[in-house]
């Protein structure tokens, strides 16, 4: 007679017992699973749409100097302007794409019989690529050209297009700014953004730099965006445009206070150190709870190893030793949880696959992200299950093979 | 095989501990079992005529004299050793039967080849025989509790046989049958004797002492 065979008519004897201890084992796994699945996707979901701001990406805004610096005194205001965005491109290679920017609320927004207040940009060209904002087709984003002859044209976000045009095809339409007709030459591809400054992407009126230049009659750009072209050496890149800027505008380049940074690097970083931290504390959770559940199997493997001590003592008396009984409740632990676990991973499969067909175009929803069942994770429980099993097996088959073949011969 | 001395208990003494008090089940047994012997210890209930048993079937160890079969110290063994001699070399047949109650008779019989590592198409082969030795190849695929005593305890007999051991030990076998099997069995042990077996009969009841060719009597934990 095998331990398979015994176990199995074990578990037809204690069914609801049995029954009770694997409920807790599959919720166990389906907890640690599912939680750490979010986990992830909440990780990926939030990178990916602090990405939809420009990955990479470093914002440099003008600030106050807090130190005295060539005769200057300390308090100047620093106005950077179109040239320093001209001045990085050409003298920084290693910050390939740069750009300056404009950025205000106009009120006189007008379509047709309406007008609104609307937040609106002065860009270059380099900011379709700096922060990902690629035209639908047939539309384009603002080039050299327009910037060249401050052209009157306009490119939407995909929200604010909707807002002015509605359904209506909005390319090669016309719409006022300041009592200016303008003519629209793109509307933004939708996109995942979860994090912005003035307003996000989508809902954002862009017009050539030079063109709000002459409109608004602004000297000072808001802001000089990049991105250095290998983020390993972000640091590094990020020091020489400090350097260059400050012998420009006549100021310390350790004067921290000179310009506000914005390193969406540094912000990823954050995430990823976020996410990592969440993903732990998710195993963690789970991890307990299949620990709890492992204690209830090993509850059970007492109760039968007690209920059958008579049988242990009759297989030592024809001969079993020791390492035969501990092998064989070893093996019944073992079995135990590990159904368990291969039924709640399976569970849990199902799970994830449901959770994925909700649709998630729900800004809420977006940052939870498709849960996924990762290699990593799967591994993570199958090794945790396994050392659940061992021990939850090990304690009672240590207490069976210990015994006593004539006390247990005697009892009852 | 030394035919003179083939069991031999010396000053064994056993001692229980229980609660506060001890128990001193056995004190200072001298006992020489020759091979082949057909022997009954009979004594009263608490006699310690079971702990004898359970020593000169290495269930047991004394706690202090000395038991050698055939010329090996038993009382040195660990269980693992102690569960070898078992298996190979001694069959038990209890009061109570002791079958596995969730196992066939066959399963039941198979159970010592188990652990002695036979494989599992020996194993069915050699429990049928054993089963049919014993008058029960009807009854392979019953349980124990669809068997009467009597046959219960034939198939605890062939389980005790199966690995055809040098050594029976029965205690008390039948204790719990009518006189009709009791009689059934007791013929089955003369017969194991008479092939050649060593049969000790552990008793209460001078009636089935006396079918056995050498009495011994225990009384106190002494042999008398």
């Amino acid at each position: 007679m095998s331990s398979v065979s015994h176990l199995i008519r074990q578990l037809r004897q204690d069914r609801i017992r049995i029954a009770l201890t694997l409920f807790g084992i599959v919720w166990g796994t389906v907890s640690i699973t599912v939680l750490s699945a979010f986990g992830e996707s909440v990780h990926r979901a939030l990178l990916k749409g602090q990405k939809g701001q420009g990955s990479g990406l470093v914002r440099i805004a003008a600030g106050v100097t807090s130190r005295p610096y060539a005769g200057f005194p300390k308090g100047r205001r620093i106005g950077l302007v179109r040239r320093d965005g001209q001045l990085i491109r050409n003298k920084v290679p290693e910050a390939e794409l740069a750009c300056t920017e404009f950025g205000t609320t106009i009120r006189e927004i007008a379509c047709g019989e309406r007008t609104m207040s609307e937040q609106i940009v002065g860009v270059e060209p380099a900011f379709r690529d700096l922060r990902s904002c690629f035209p639908q087709d047939g539309g384009r984003f603002i080039n050299d050209l327009d910037i060249r002859e401050r052209r009157r044209v306009v490119f939407l976000g995909n929200d604010i297009k909707e807002k002015l045009f509605g359904g209506v095809p909005a390319v090669g339409q016309t719409m006022r700014i300041m009592n200016i007709p303008f003519t629209v030459i793109g509307v933004m591809r939708p996109k995942l953004q979860l994090s912005s400054y003035y307003t996000v992407d989508r809902d954002l009126i862009f017009i050539p730099a030079s063109t709000f230049e002459n409109l608004l009659g602004w000297r000072y750009v808001s802001g000089i965006l990049y991105r250095p072209n290998d983020p390993a050496t972000g640091q590094r890149t990020k020091a020489t445009i400090k350097t260059l800027l400050a012998a420009r505008h006549g100021y310390d380049p350790h004067d921290s206070r000179a310009w506000n940074i914005f390193d969406t690097q540094e912000i990823i970083e954050i995430i990823d150190d976020v996410g990592m931290g969440m993903r732990v504390f998710m195993l963690l959770i789970g991890a307990l709870t299949l620990i709890v559940a492992g204690v209830g199997v090993a509850n059970i493997m007492f109760v039968l190893v007690q209920d059958s001590t008579r049988q242990i003592g009759i297989k030592m008396a024809v001969g079993a030793k020791p390492v035969h009984i501990l092998r064989q409740y070893l093996l019944e632990g073992f079995t135990l949880v590990l159904a368990g676990g291969v039924l709640g991973l399976l569970f849990s499969w199902v799970v994830l696959l449901l959770i994925r067909q909700i649709p998630m175009d729900n800004e809420g929803l977006a940052y939870l992200g498709r849960p996924e069942l990762s290699l990593a994770t799967a591994l993570i429980i199958s090794s945790v299950l396994t050392l659940i099993a061992l021990a939850a097996g090990f304690f009672p088959a240590r207490r069976a093979a210990s015994v006593d073949p004539v006390e247990a011969l005697r009892y009852e | 095989m030394n035919n003179e001395q083939f069991m031999v208990l010396s000053d064994v003494t056993k001692v229980y501990p229980m609660g506060d008090t001890e128990v001193h089940a056995l004190r200072g047994v001298d006992l020489q079992i020759q091979a082949g012997e057909f022997i009954a210890v009979l004594g009263p209930s608490g006699s310690g005529k079971s702990t004898v048993m359970h020593i000169l079937g290495c269930l047991d160890t004394p706690t202090s004299g000395t038991y050698h079969l055939d010329d090996v110290a038993i009382q040195g063994l660990n269980p693992n050793e102690l569960a070898e001699i078992r298996n190979r070399r001694i069959g038990f047949v209890f009061q109570s039967f002791h079958l596995l109650p969730r196992a066939t008779a066959c399963e039941n019989v198979e159970l010592p080849m188990v652990f002695g590592r036979v494989n599992a198409t020996d194993r069915r082969f050699r429990a049928k025989r054993a089963l049919e030795q014993v008058g029960l190849s009807h009854r392979i695929r019953h349980l124990p509790n669809e068997l009467s005593g009597g046959e219960r305890q034939r198939v605890a007999i062939a389980r005790a046989l199966v690995n055809e051991p040098s050594i029976l030990l029965a205690d008390e076998p039948t204790g719990n049958l009518d006189s009709h099997s009791g009689a059934e069995i007791l013929a089955v042990f003369e017969e194991l004797h008479a092939e050649g077996r060593t049969v000790i009969l552990v008793t209460h009841d001078e009636m089935i002492a006396q079918r056995a060719h050498r009495v011994i009597h225990i009384f106190d934990g002494k042999i008398e």
